[in-house]
């Protein structure tokens, strides 16, 4: 079963997201916040299939994660995908510069996350 | 279908249940049934979602996948999808929200503003009533075309009544060449010339029943227009139009009474425009105040990130700015990102600063501390020289005095040599004596035994002759019996009987002489018993001190070999010395340059250090 890990500040979303992708037949793992994510990564036996950040969250932003994860050797090579309500190109061309696999605009249509999802988890 | 009840019972549950878990089962359903394939009943839920959350979350997401579901569709072919399973209560929820890239690609479902364009041209309402007076109205339009068709076919029957005959004679013209005499070009002239009179003639004729015909029927128009004229400019001037007279003049089916029809209509049409219009204003309105909102927004951002890069330009790089959902998002994190780095580069520079700093001075103390020991070393150097010249003198002298006793140890093994030589030939000759000692007792011992047989055959000569003596006596006594016979006989008894006393006599001598050689011989062999022991005893102390000899000659020798040694030690301790006192020098020369290079460092760093205070001073400008 791929594992998915999902850093998303929203109730809402989190509920949401979780219960497609579970639903999709992954497994969904979440934080709240970039920090928390980061040290849950740490602690994590085996890495996630795929990481699902959002942007904008209280104290550090999904892109500072997104590049943290990319600096460090252990987790290089989980792919990222973005999941945010920031719609502007530039904003998803910014994104993808980070090191992100892909975009996935907010709202988004059920069935277009779990492609972009079964795209890109390894 | 149940469809009615279906929406009933989704109110019920809404109502019922927390709505986001209800929304969020709904959600889940109409993924799945999407997954499945099941694209109708997936939309017709997630028209329920929209419906029921038509901003928030749920129903955007459920939006957005109606308008994929809707761009597929439209792709894919015809389908009463959305005309069958939605009612017209969703398209308003669902285009109002949606967003203008969304709505662009599903034109034809959601533009309804074209529909009214139809609407309005069809006056199928006002086809019932038909007035009277526009019923001659209908006479116009036939006049007009009798007038318009009347002299031009004239002109085409006069003219197809001329030309049959023209082109006869054109053909017999062609026809037989030889007969071009029969029509000259004068006739052809006048027959044109006729034609052309003829033409004219029947054009003002047809020219003038048009005219009058016409003027009747312009005055009707013209009147008829100038109501219509009139009912515009009121229309233009914003005052209602006279909608009965529009409604008797359009009943008739002419082209007034299309004209005042599509007045009519071009009056509802406008007005619809203008509320359009006056819709579009407003909403013009409020899309002005919200860009001048999300302007002013946007400036407030960009005043905000300008006021953190004038923090970084200040120094501080602990500036960062917000990272906020708007516009200037990413360029507000593209700026952290960089100060980040900028930062980690200015922290490892002041970490080097600080390190390169500690690092010289302590470098600078110990160089020094290098230099001076290196000052005392070659001091202390030069000392260490001048003993060792001093070691080298008492070396040379050791093993000079080493070398003269090595020479009388030799002197010495020599005289114990000799003394052990001479010792040998002692023993030799001691060992003669003994010998000669030795073969003396036993020839004295065999003369004491020749003696005792001496006395032996003594003792038997003396028995014999006391025998002769007995038997001399015996004789004479015979002789005496035999009277004068025997006197003879009696003299030779008597004579024998003095010899036997001679011979008696004679041994008794001899035994005296051989008890004295006995005696004698005994006392030489006890001398002789003396002289051998005394010999043995002397053998004995010679060869102890040959022993004695050997070993001193043993203890001179190794102490030759030691005392070779000795010398040749210190001959080589000698050369050593002298190597060590060389490198020593070279030893002390390299500490003077060592010291003087030292000095040199310590320029160096002092230099160093002046450039990273400089450097220092540059970095402290930053906050990190």
């Amino acid at each position: 079963m791929k594992t998915i890990f999902v850093v998303e500040d929203g109730n809402t979303e989190q509920a949401m997201i979780k219960a497609l992708l579970s639903q999709a037949g992954y497994d969904v793992l979440l934080s709240s916040s970039v920090d928390e994510a980061w040290k849950k990564l740490q602690g994590m036996a085996t890495l996630p299939n795929l990481i699902v950040l959002d942007i904008v969250m209280p104290g550090k932003s999904g892109l500072e994660l997104c590049r943290m994860i990319q600096e460090d050797s252990k987790f290089q090579s989980i792919p990222i995908i973005f999941c945010s309500s920031k719609s502007e190109e530039f904003d998803q061309f910014w994104a993808l510069r980070q090191g992100a696999k892909d975009y996935v605009v907010k709202p988004y249509a059920p069935q277009a996350l779990l492609d972009t999802v079964e795209k890109h988890a390894a | 279908m149940g469809d009615a009840e279906e929406q009933s019972l989704i109110s019920k549950d809404v109502s019922a249940a927390p709505m986001e878990e209800v929304l969020l089962g709904k959600l889940l359903e109409a993924s799945s049934y999407e997954r499945s394939g099941d694209i109708r009943r997936a939309a017709a839920i997630y028209h329920e979602i929209v419906a029921a959350d038509a901003g928030g979350t749920w129903g955007q997401s459920a939006q957005k996948a109606l308008e994929t579901i809707e761009a597929q569709d439209s792709n894919s072919g015809p389908n009463d999808l959305i005309s069958t399973d939605t009612t017209g209560e969703y398209l308003p929820h669902s285009y109002d929200s949606g967003s203008p890239l969304g709505r662009d690609e599903v034109g034809n479902v959601v533009v309804p503003e074209i529909k009214p364009q139809t609407h309005i041209s069809n006056p199928d309402h006002r086809s019932g009533r038909r007035g009277t007076s526009s019923r001659r109205l209908l006479s116009v339009r036939w006049t007009m075309l009798g007038a318009a068709a009347f002299p031009i076919a004239t002109v085409l029957i006069a003219a197809l009544w001329w030309l049959p005959q023209r082109f006869e004679q054109r053909w017999t013209e062609s026809g037989a060449t030889d007969q071009a005499t029969l029509i000259s070009s004068a006739e052809v002239k006048s027959l044109l010339e006729k034609q052309r009179q003829v033409s004219l003639l029947v054009g003002f004729l047809a020219l003038s029943v048009t005219l009058l015909v016409s003027s009747n029927v312009m005055s009707s128009l013209s009147r008829h227009l100038h109501f219509l004229a009139q009912q515009i400019d009121r229309r233009l001037q914003g005052s209602t139009i006279d909608e009965p007279g529009l409604n008797i003049l359009g009943a008739s089916e002419n082209e007034i009474g299309t004209l005042a029809r599509a007045i009519q209509n071009l009056s509802h049409y406008s007005a619809q425009c203008e509320q359009k219009l006056a819709d579009a204003e407003y909403s013009k309105q409020i899309d002005l105040e919200s860009a001048t909102r999300e302007t002013q927004r946007l400036q407030q951002q960009v005043i905000e990130l300008l006021v953190q890069i004038e923090e970084v330009r200040s120094g501080n790089l602990t500036a960062r700015a917000p990272m906020i959902d708007g516009k200037v998002g990413s360029i507000a994190d593209a700026f952290n990102a960089t100060i980040d780095s900028l930062r980690y580069i200015v922290s490892q520079v002041v970490e080097v600063t600080q390190s390169l700093t500690e690092g010289a001075r302590s470098g600078e103390a110990s160089v020094r501390q290098v230099s001076d020991s290196a000052l005392k070393q070659s001091q202390t150097l030069k000392h260490a020289r001048e003993d060792v010249a001093a070691m080298v003198v008492s070396i040379e002298q050791v093993s000079e005095l080493a070398q003269s006793s090595a020479q009388v140890a030799r002197t010495a093994i020599e005289a114990a040599h000799d003394g052990d030589l001479a010792m040998d030939r002692t023993v030799v000759s001691m060992e003669k004596i003994r010998t000669a000692v030795s073969n003396t007792s036993k020839r004295a011992k065999r003369l004491a035994e020749s003696a005792q047989e001496v006395s032996q055959i003594l003792a038997i000569v003396t028995g014999i002759s006391e025998q002769a003596n007995l038997l001399a006596f015996n004789a004479s006594i015979e002789a005496a019996r035999a009277g004068e016979q025997g006197q003879g006989f009696r003299q030779v008894s008597d004579e024998v009987r003095n010899l036997a006393a001679q011979v008696s006599e004679a041994a008794q001598d001899i035994e005296r002489l051989v008890q004295s050689i006995q005696e004698e011989t005994a006392s030489v062999i006890n001398v002789l018993e003396v002289g051998t022991s005394e010999v043995v005893n002397g053998t004995q102390l010679v060869h102890q001190t040959q022993k004695t000899l050997s070993h001193l000659t043993t203890l001179s020798r190794e102490i030759d070999t030691a005392l070779q040694r000795v010398a040749t030690n210190t001959t080589t301790q000698a050369e050593t010395s002298q190597q060590v006192n060389q490198t020593m020098k070279s030893v002390a020369e390299v500490s003077l340059e060592n010291a003087e290079a030292a000095r040199e460092v310590v320029e160096v760093l002092q230099q160093l250090l002046r450039e990273v205070s400089t450097l220092q001073a540059s970095v402290n400008r930053f906050q990190v």
